[in-house]
């Protein structure tokens, strides 16, 4: 067999970890990101990565840590693979310490445990509350390193296109990428493909996600034939600072280091989370927080001065501790909101933060396109309905310690390298991405990809959130079909081949209307309220009828939805009340 | 006073060695407002203030929160993360301009590979044996760690190269950021050898030498990384490395 | 020839060598000798005596001085040349000294091959040098008065700046505290140096009293170079 190589799509910690496994084993890799890597999403990251390590005394075991991201998952993520992983994590933390991540700790020296939502034990390991730069940091030093000894060559700020499927037996053999400063489009040959490309957040418009988590790369896998499962279940974080461009995060290990939310009622501070979780109280899930704080300001018109904001209070705590724990998003809410959060409340409301869904994959991270992973956000398969704090970072890394030596199983089984299939097949697939971006120059309508993508956004934002309706989501629907019309009638201004953004936003836009297409009809079929998917209508969960995993296969004429049974074999689905337990 | 609109004048460059030329923009105000949100005004409708028309104007961003580093420019002159530049605080028309020593890709993009070159140089890496189970990471006091993570969270973002006078076509110096991240790997208990290697490096073309203690990098960190504490402290270890390497070479 | 390993650092180490050692050893032993002259012509004629007197004088003046100079001066040249000189908004007092530290080497460079050639070459050498007089003839003029002034005190603000960010390139002084402390000692050292050798100009102003007074009005622009020093300085200090 010729020379193996693997690609890896993606920069952010699911990549680098895929990446770093893979040449650890002495395959080379070929890196691509649409920005450098170190500017990838997970920076974005703060509060911290789980580990059940129990260095506080408290009992803790991977166990637990298995029974709250099932629990707070509300029972819909298949359970084999969450144990593996709950049961790696400590490993984890302790090869991300061993890499120089500059974890807070103990005035032993020991790492530093605080507590994050949706459980009762110390389990988060944290670096500051700029944790996920710490760690992509640390990973993109060690593939700095395999780069250095020639194993991993980086493409960045490359845009992956599509994928080359062999004719026979339809497995991954390549990719074809366009290159951003000179816009050229290239074919690339692997024998396998990891897509770590994150999260799809800017399809609502505004979010905590990063300007580049479009989602386009899962979409164009997903018109490519990958299933893409549990689309609707987005997680709405509950504590965000509005702002103009985005929504900040204000990360939840500001509540678990003491933060309190309030509203005033009767000219009182009105703790709500607390009075009405006394257990959990200001840690309680993601999905339950928002919609307690959405309920208090719009159904009970309670948000400051009439907004939709409440308070998120750090003021009582102690600055030096402060500080060393929080600064990171304390700097953030100073430079956008202007105000200090040492000495005032902030001001906070839910927004857009983590895709739940992704493509589906097998408990190797395999699609169903033979050769082709995916790991991290863009995969579905660690966090069910709602994904508690600080597991994110864990599930990135821990899909790229699975993803990597599994991808080496899978090439050495392969009878025909990809480096054997007729040359054609890579130039034409490469010709056809060529032609459709020579048709994207051409276009000369009315539309810009801007308004289109803003007014996609506040339609998503508006009935594909935390409160869902069955008609507005059919009309929502029936307004992104409109919007792929309408994209079709889109004015490209801007001739030039370098650095084309507005060219390149044009294509994402249309694979973002793809998607979500997906969220919103997945959300549309599934009558039953679990997680973050909520429906007035339908305000229970429903084991017998929807204890299941939503698989969306492109067609023309938009997606088909199947089912899937979700793998309940360790843990057996209870009813979810946070506010008893 | 909330303005109603926003007067931009940006530099434009239409690709590499092309001539670069100014436009003036205008774009509606909002409270809160920052640059990015006026640049993605402009692409949404790209006419100068003169009412001609151009192309949309081109620039670098991700986070959008400062902590990814991607959005550097000239912000009224001076090197700063776009995303965290709310224009409420700006004098206009808003200045913008790409950044001055790195190449300009197109616009506001500029390329700064070179930075990355330097971590691959200085070998900015913990050499862990390997990924498997190995057990914990070495003790670290929590002093110690407040340090490592005040350098260690370096962007990239290269506002402190943009402001060293000793960064330019007349000289090689490889710039503050680099040196922060030698003394942050310096700092980790991973054995003196590596260390031993990256302030070798640092003796050789480009390398701590070259500082010429002008202190704008740590002035212009966004991240109050103490740029010049780091870069003493590296030449202090460079100084004691290289009278040792002299007295015990062969 | 064989590459040296490590070339610009082992010339830049050096570059800041000779600026602390010989050069500022020596200034500060320069003025020391001149304010002999406070106590009247015959006893700095005699301290004068003593150092040209040293035994291998000859080879200390060109080993010990004049080739550390001269390097000193050719390096910093290209230093000079590999820097910028736009003052950054956000950090003005700091960079201002590290444009000065480059700007003031050419009064320096100046003032000290004029003085050189002057006064050791042409009137320092032989068995029958009354340096005071040739000294006292000198700042008769009121113009060669000021360039002194001028030069004197661009020394020793090079030098006490050269002091300050040594401590910093060999990482004595690492973190702000220190060097703040350090930048204040040097300011200090500065402050004293040129003090000391303005106000030895005093030994070398002429009896009769017209000339005196001429000069000692060209010599108010001492103080108000010595008043820019002190702002210059402050930076580092504050």
């Amino acid at each position: 067999m010729a020379k193996q190589r693997i690609i890896v799509v993606g920069g952010g910690l699911a990549g680098l970890m895929t990446t770093i496994k893979i040449a650890e084993m002495g395959v080379a890799v070929d890196l691509f990101s649409i920005v450098p890597v170190k500017r990838s999403h997970s920076v974005c990251a703060q509060g911290g990565i789980n580990a059940a390590k129990d260095q506080q005394g408290q009992g803790d075991h991977p166990d637990i840590h298995l029974d709250d991201t099932i629990y707070g998952g509300d029972f819909l993520a298949n359970q084999t693979p969450v144990k593996t992983m709950c049961d790696a994590a400590p490993q984890i933390i302790d090869l991300l310490s061993r890499m120089g991540v500059p974890f807070n700790r103990t005035p032993e020296g020991f790492l530093d445990f605080r507590r994050f939502g949706g459980t009762l034990h110390n389990r988060t390991a944290f670096a500051g509350a700029t944790t996920g730069q710490q760690l992509l940091y640390a990973l993109d030093e060690q593939v700095r390193r395999f780069e250095v000894a020639g194993l991993v060559t980086k493409y960045e700020s490359w845009e992956f296109l599509s994928l080359i499927r062999d004719e026979d037996d339809g497995r991954v053999i390549g990719i074809t990428a366009i290159c951003n400063p000179d816009m050229s489009i290239h074919h690339f040959a692997a024998d396998a493909v990891h897509i770590c490309t994150g999260g799809p957040g800017i399809i609502f418009g505004k979010s905590t996600n990063s300007y580049i988590n479009t989602g386009a790369a899962a979409s164009r896998c997903y018109q490519q034939g990958a299933a893409y499962a549990n689309g609707e279940f987005i997680q709405v974080h509950p504590t965000t600072i509005p702002g103009e461009d985005k929504l900040r995060l204000m990360s939840e290990s500001a509540r678990g280091e003491g933060g309190r939310v309030w509203v005033p009622k009767d000219g009182k501070p009105w703790y709500f989370l607390e009075e009405r979780y006394p257990k959990y109280g200001n840690l309680v899930p993601r999905d339950i927080a928002t919609r307690e704080i959405f309920s208090v300001c719009v159904e009970e018109g309670l948000g400051l001065d009439g907004k939709n904001q409440v308070y998120l209070d750090l003021s009582h705590l102690d600055e030096t501790f402060l500080n060393r724990r929080l600064g990171g998003i304390m700097e953030i809410y100073e430079k956008f909101a202007g105000d200090d959060p040492r000495k005032t409340p902030m001001r906070i409301f839910p927004g857009v933060h983590y895709s739940m869904g992704g493509m589906w994959v097998d408990f190797e991270q395999q699609t169903h396109i033979p050769g082709l992973f995916a790991v991290g956000e863009v995969e579905y398969q660690y966090h069910g309905a709602n994904r508690l704090g600080a597991n994110s970072l864990l599930s990135c890394i821990f899909g790229g310690m699975v993803a990597g030596p599994k991808s080496i199983e899978y090439i050495n089984g392969l009878k025909r390298s990809a480096d054997d299939v007729a040359p054609s097949a890579f130039a034409a697939e490469q010709n056809r991405q060529i032609e459709v971006f020579d048709d994207i120059y051409r276009m000369t309508g009315k539309e810009n990809p801007y308004d289109l993508g803003d007014e996609m956004g506040e339609w998503m934002t508006n009935n594909c959130t935390i409160v869902r309706h069955n008609d507005k989501l059919a009309a929502t629907d029936e307004k992104l079909v409109e919007l792929l019309e309408r994209w079709e009638n889109v004015g490209v201004n801007d001739a030039s081949r370098v650095y084309n953004q507005y060219v390149l936003r044009t294509r994402q836009l249309k694979d973002m209307l793809q998607l979500a297409r997906v969220i919103c009809l997945g959300a549309l079929r599934r009558d039953e309220s679990r997680g973050a998917h909520f429906k007035p209508d339908f305000p229970e969960r429903d084991d017998e009828n929807w204890l299941k995993t939503t698989m969306a296969r492109h067609t023309p004429e938009g997606p088909s939805l199947e089912y899937e049974v979700v793998d309940t074999s360790i843990i057996k689905p209870r009813p979810r009340v946070y506010s008893k337990s | 006073m909330a303005q109603k609109t926003v007067q931009l004048r940006v530099k434009r460059q239409d690709g590499p060695g092309a001539r670069p030329r100014w436009e003036h923009f205008e774009v509606p105000h909002a409270p809160g407002k920052n640059v990015i949100s006026c640049l993605i005004d402009i692409a949404r409708k790209p006419v100068t203030l003169e009412g001609r028309e151009t192309t949309p104007v081109q620039w670098d961003c991700a986070c959008l929160e400062e902590v990814c580093g991607a959005c550097t420019m000239l912000v009224n002159g001076k090197p700063q993360q776009s995303c965290s530049s709310l224009v409420d605080n700006l004098e206009q028309p808003i200045e913008l301009a790409p950044l001055t020593k790195f190449p300009v890709v197109r616009d506001l993009v500029v390329d700064r590979q070179k930075m990355f070159k330097n971590l691959e140089r200085f070998r900015a890496w913990v050499p862990i044996d390997g990924t498997y189970p190995m057990g914990e990471g070495p003790l670290l006091s929590a002093e110690d760690q407040q340090v490592r993570y005040n350098r260690s969270r370096c962007m990239t973002c290269a506002c402190c190269m943009e402001v060293c006078p000793q960064i330019n076509g007349r000289s090689d110096f490889v710039g503050p950021a680099v040196i922060g991240q030698v003394e942050f790997f310096n700092l980790h208990p991973s054995g003196p050898e590596e260390m031993g290697k990256r302030l070798e490096e640092m003796m050789g073309t480009g390398g701590i030498h070259e500082c010429g203690n002008a202190q704008n990098c740590v002035a212009a960190c966004p991240k109050e990384i103490d740029l010049t504490d780091a870069i003493a402290e590296v030449g202090r270890q460079v100084t004691i490395f290289a009278v040792k390497k002299f007295l015990h070479s062969s | 020839m064989p590459e040296v390993p490590y070339k610009e650092f082992i010339l830049r180490r050096l570059h800041s060598l000779t600026g602390i050692v010989p050069m500022t050893v020596f200034l500060a032993e320069h003025f020391w000798t001149n304010s002999y002259a406070l106590q009247g012509a015959e006893r700095f004629n005699e301290a004068a005596d003593h150092i040209r007197g040293f035994p291998y004088i000859i080879l200390i003046e060109i080993f010990g001085l004049g080739l550390p100079f001269a390097f000193h001066i050719a390096y910093g040249i290209k230093i000079i040349y590999s820097g910028d000189y736009t003052i950054y908004a956000n950090n003005p007092a700091k960079n201002w000294m590290y444009v000065l530290q480059r700007v003031t080497a050419f009064p320096i460079l100046a003032f000290l091959v004029f003085h050189v050639i002057t006064i050791r070459i042409l009137h320092g050498i032989g068995d029958d040098v009354d340096l005071h007089a040739t000294m006292v003839d000198v700042f008769a003029n009121k113009f060669l008065l000021a360039f002194y002034v001028v030069g004197i005190v661009c020394t020793c603000f090079h030098c006490a700046n050269g002091i300050a960010t040594a401590a910093i390139t060999w990482g004595l002084t690492v973190g702000p505290t220190s060097q703040k402390v350090a930048g204040a000692v040097a300011a200090g050292v500065g402050l004293v140096l040129s003090g000391m050798a303005l106000w030895s100009i005093r030994g070398f102003m002429p009896e009769a009293a017209p000339e005196a007074a001429e000069a000692i009005e060209a010599m108010k622009a001492a103080p108000e170079t010595v008043l820019y020093l002190i702002e210059s300085l402050r930076g580092v200090i504050a």
